[in-house]
């Protein structure tokens, strides 16, 4: 007798083969789609609250704010921050002054500094956030040297090829200091 | 033999499965709790904006962030601080559900009637 598999045992070795590949790749594609929507679900929550609180903890350090400054004008998309520079050890160098100015890079939330050079303050660029889709400053002054509040109204959204868009509407209202 | 380590493998895979689903209901939790802190957040630095004698003694919130958290409500309260005259404790509290589970964030503060609102 010749040893080898009849045609049954061959059809139901690639059914078998068959079914666990289906369940398989299943739930590769499922976990596959979980990891995409906790990537985008993270990155929308975290990039939200990153720049809110970075956001407000300036706003919060800021004596005024500023009409214009380095070819940025105050507007609902931007803000301009003017800061008593600190030294090193985070005290107040008086009537010397930092700014920081918040724009958006088309997605993108960047903090520009500006620092005084005796700031303890670094000068340079900072993306506080990626993903952004909307993004709106509200003052309670038309006047920039009046104003008290900063309301930050900031919406994060990213979306995934079969994967329902992720989104997230966060919003403060920051009073500036010594008001 | 073959078919324990198949087995093996498929109960792995199950097990990854369930515990990616579980981190699913994790990051939710993170999205309301980190809402709701900044509704409360934002309620609260109102409250301390306002002059000490004008501070209402207790009143609801309403905040459109409230709209993206489920059964999301929030109230706040100013009471007078025990013991101490011109103090008084503000309370905000942000309530929502999680299943059938209610959750909260509460945040407090005290303002004084010297203080930085007088």
């Amino acid at each position: 007798m010749q040893a080898g598999f009849t045609l049954v045992e061959l059809i139901i070795v690639v059914f078998l083969v068959g079914a666990l590949a289906l369940v398989v790749g299943n739930m590769f594609l499922g976990q596959d789609k979980i990891y995409q929507t906790q990537r985008m679900e993270l990155g929308v929550t975290g990039d939200a609250r990153m720049a809110l609180d970075d956001i407000d903890a300036h706003v919060r350090a800021a004596d005024v704010l500023a009409s214009s400054y380095s070819g940025y004008t105050l507007g609902s998309q931007t803000l301009i921050l003017k800061l008593p520079a600190i030294n090193a050890s985070g005290q107040i160098i008086p009537a010397t002054f930092d700014y920081v100015v918040y724009a958006l890079s088309g997605a993108n939330l960047n903090r520009i500094t500006t620092a005084n050079a005796s700031s303890s303050r670094s000068s340079g660029t900072k993306r506080v956030a990626s993903r952004i889709s909307g993004l709106v400053f509200a003052y309670d002054n038309a006047d920039a040297s009046l104003v008290k509040y900063v309301t930050t109204d900031l919406t994060t959204a990213e979306s995934y090829a079969g994967i329902p868009t992720k989104s997230i509407t966060v919003s403060s209202k920051s009073k500036l200091r010594n008001n | 033999m073959e078919v324990v380590i198949s087995m093996g493998v498929l109960i792995a895979l199950f097990a990854l499965y369930t515990a990616a689903l579980n981190t699913m209901a994790a990051s939710k939790k993170l999205r309301y709790q980190n809402l709701a802190y900044h509704v409360a957040n934002k309620k609260m630095e109102e409250l301390r904006g306002t002059a000490f004698g004008l501070l209402p003694s207790s009143g609801s919130i309403s905040d459109a962030m409230l709209s993206q958290i489920p059964s999301g409500d929030g109230s706040f309260a100013a009471a007078d601080y025990p013991a101490f005259s011109g103090l008084k404790e503000i309370t905000v509290t942000v309530t929502w559900t999680e299943g059938s589970t209610p959750k909260q964030v509460q945040l407090k503060t005290l303002a004084g009637s010297g203080g930085i609102n007088p």
